[in-house]
């Protein structure tokens, strides 16, 4: 069964590391992250593609990947990856941090997009 | 509608990846996916599709794996007849080859490229770049008057108003969806200059066929891809060990020789039928054919009328290359670079020199649009008596320094039908969204169906996209 949008969305908003997704939600963002994978890792300790490293961005300040040259238009934007801020700029980077260099055209759907983010608080639990 | 199921995905997923060390070649028995066409759209969504645990069999037509990357091995300096440019951007490619082991090396700055060497024949006459920038019979305006005329195309349309890398299929963009025409002549661009334009045109066979739109769009992925420095690189030994790489990566199979026919929904799967009788069956199907091998390909039930229009009306660039191999550098006797403009029958010529070193052991023609009728009318024999005569034009020392390796005609090949698509005004609006759309279980790729970048970038993002599509099927 999968879960309704408005209940993942209550999930992430109080979400503690004891609340974790299911395995077909993780499924879903595993999907959604193929969209992803050519330019970021997500393991800890992977090497930056062409974007950066994903490990730990749920929560992070933007623009925080040690060794990762950002745009001057992220670095500057003062942004913290908190899941509303991440889905806003997953549908479209520009209207997060104009100027910024992600060349990306949004695909997903908003339940994509929270499984995404889903998947990657998961993946950022782990090793 | 098939759906994929969800155990079996997991389960799938899991086996891969524990196996992946010596992954066993999958019992084909009826595979969850056939795609269609080896070039880089239906490999990558072969082994992303792979990755999650389908099983997926590829049918190639033709005996060779890369499609539109094309490596002439058999030549002098092994020239690239397909893609041959992989930008420091195209994360896809980059990635891939990465994961598979398949170097890449920087493509090294040959003087012989240099702009300012280049040699422009114009109206029957030779000059150097700075002769042709201050010709009397230079029609270009000013400031791009140094260029060439085709390179001056992107700059005298403006700086894109497209916000970002995939603004060209908004509604609130296709009032651009028009021919490039009447902004040109806004911008002081005479009929003389759109003339000189037209002969080494690469987004239409005129200007008036060229959509505004199209030029903007390829001047966003210019303007987003130069965000990401570093070289343009080219894959070892020829770009087209990428795609043959990507295929033997593959558990699945690759038949090649396979041309399709048919497409037929059969209850929960799908059969597709090749000219030699062959058929599979699958719950799913990727077609990654270009739009005019697709027109060979009936489909049942057919396509929506608007996507069936798309696949017949989309254009598709028409290119001759004339690889000439090169037995002695009649350049370097006359002081010059062999890189040319003209607005001859040549229309231009770029050396091959990978590595930067100024000397090139072959040259490729490259001709567009209307200028390929008539070299592609000329009987073989009379290839090699044409290019001396057309060579020596320009190059007086150049008769008997070249030899004609091979003609290859893009636009002639029936598994191709051009080098890329070309949407002609108002193609943008029209077919944009629908090219893509999936049709019951077949879904499609190719760098026709591409959202955001071109080229062989453009080919990756395609498989990407419709491997996710069907995996969202879960």
């Amino acid at each position: 069964m999968k879960l309704q949008p408005l209940l993942i969305g209550l999930l992430s908003l109080t979400c503690t590391p004891l609340l974790v997704a299911s395995p077909a939600d993780s499924q879903k963002g595993r999907v959604a992250f193929v969209r992803c994978m050519a330019c970021h890792g997500v393991k800890a300790g992977e090497p930056h593609k062409l974007g950066p490293n994903l490990h730990g961005v749920v929560g992070s300040r933007a623009a925080a990947a040690e060794g990762f040259a950002y745009s001057d238009a992220l670095r500057t934007a003062n942004i913290t990856w908190d899941e509303d801020t991440l889905r806003r700029w997953i549908v479209n980077p520009g209207a997060v941090a104009p100027g910024n260099s992600m060349a990306y055209v949004n695909t997903l759907s908003a339940a994509d997009i929270d499984a995404l983010i889903a998947y990657l608080k998961s993946v950022s639990a782990g090793p | 509608m098939p759906t994929l199921n969800r155990r079996r995905l997991l389960l799938g997923a899991a086996a891969v990846a524990a196996a992946s060390a010596a992954p066993a070649r999958a019992a084909m028995k009826q595979p969850d996916v056939i795609v269609l066409g080896a070039g880089l759209a239906g490999l990558n969504a072969a082994l992303l599709l792979e990755q999650f645990g389908l099983n997926v069999r590829v049918l190639e037509a033709s005996q060779r794996i890369g499609g539109r990357l094309c490596t002439l091995d058999d030549l002098a300096g092994h020239p690239e007849a397909g893609g041959t440019q992989i930008g420091a951007a195209y994360a896809r490619i980059v990635d891939t080859a990465k994961r598979l082991g398949v170097a890449m090396q920087p493509n090294e700055r040959s003087p012989l490229l240099n702009d300012r060497n280049l040699v422009f024949h114009v109206n029957g006459q030779r000059r150097t770049a700075e002769q042709w920038a201050s010709a009397a019979d230079n029609p270009l305006p000013a400031a791009v008057r140094a260029m060439t005329p085709d390179g001056a195309l992107l700059r005298l349309i403006g700086a894109s108003p497209l916000s970002s890398i995939g603004a060209w299929r908004d509604s609130a963009n296709f009032k651009y969806d028009v021919s490039a025409v009447e902004t040109l002549t806004a911008h002081g661009v005479n009929t003389e200059a759109m003339k000189l334009i037209d002969a080494t045109n690469s987004y239409g066979d005129t200007l008036s066929e060229t959509s505004l739109l199209n030029l903007y769009y390829v001047q966003t992925n210019l303007r987003e891809i130069s965000r990401f420095p570093g070289p343009v690189m080219g894959v070892a030994g020829g770009n087209q060990r990428l795609p043959e790489a990507m295929a033997r990566a593959l558990h699945g199979d690759v038949l090649r020789g396979r041309v399709v026919t048919h497409v037929k929904a059969e209850g929960r799967s799908t059969s597709v039928r090749c000219a030699d009788g062959s058929k599979y069956k699958a719950s799913f199907v990727v077609c990654a054919l270009p739009l005019p091998a697709m027109r060979n390909v009936r489909f049942e039930p057919g396509l929506p009328a608007l996507h069936a229009d798309a696949v017949r009306q989309l254009a598709y660039a028409r290119v001759t290359q004339l690889h000439l191999e090169v037995k002695r550098p009649f350049w370097e006797d006359e002081g010059v670079s062999p890189f040319l403009w003209s607005n001859g029958p040549l229309e231009r010529i770029f050396p091959n020199d990978p590595t930067g070193s100024g000397k090139a052991d072959s040259l490729v023609v490259w001709i567009n649009g209307a200028g390929t009728a008539s070299w592609d009318a000329m009987p073989e024999a009379d290839l090699q008596a044409r290019v001396d005569e057309e060579l020596a034009r320009i190059y007086p020392s150049s008769r008997g320094a070249v030899r004609v390796g091979r003609r290859i005609t893009w636009h002639a090949s029936p598994l191709a039908g051009g080098a890329w698509a070309n949407w002609l005004p108002g193609q943008i609006e029209r077919f944009s969204h629908v090219i893509g759309q999936p049709h019951g279980s077949v879904h499609f790729a190719g760098e026709h169906t591409a959202q955001a970048l071109r080229g062989m970038e453009g080919a990756m993002e395609s498989g990407e996209r419709a491997a996710s599509e069907i995996l969202a099927h879960q």
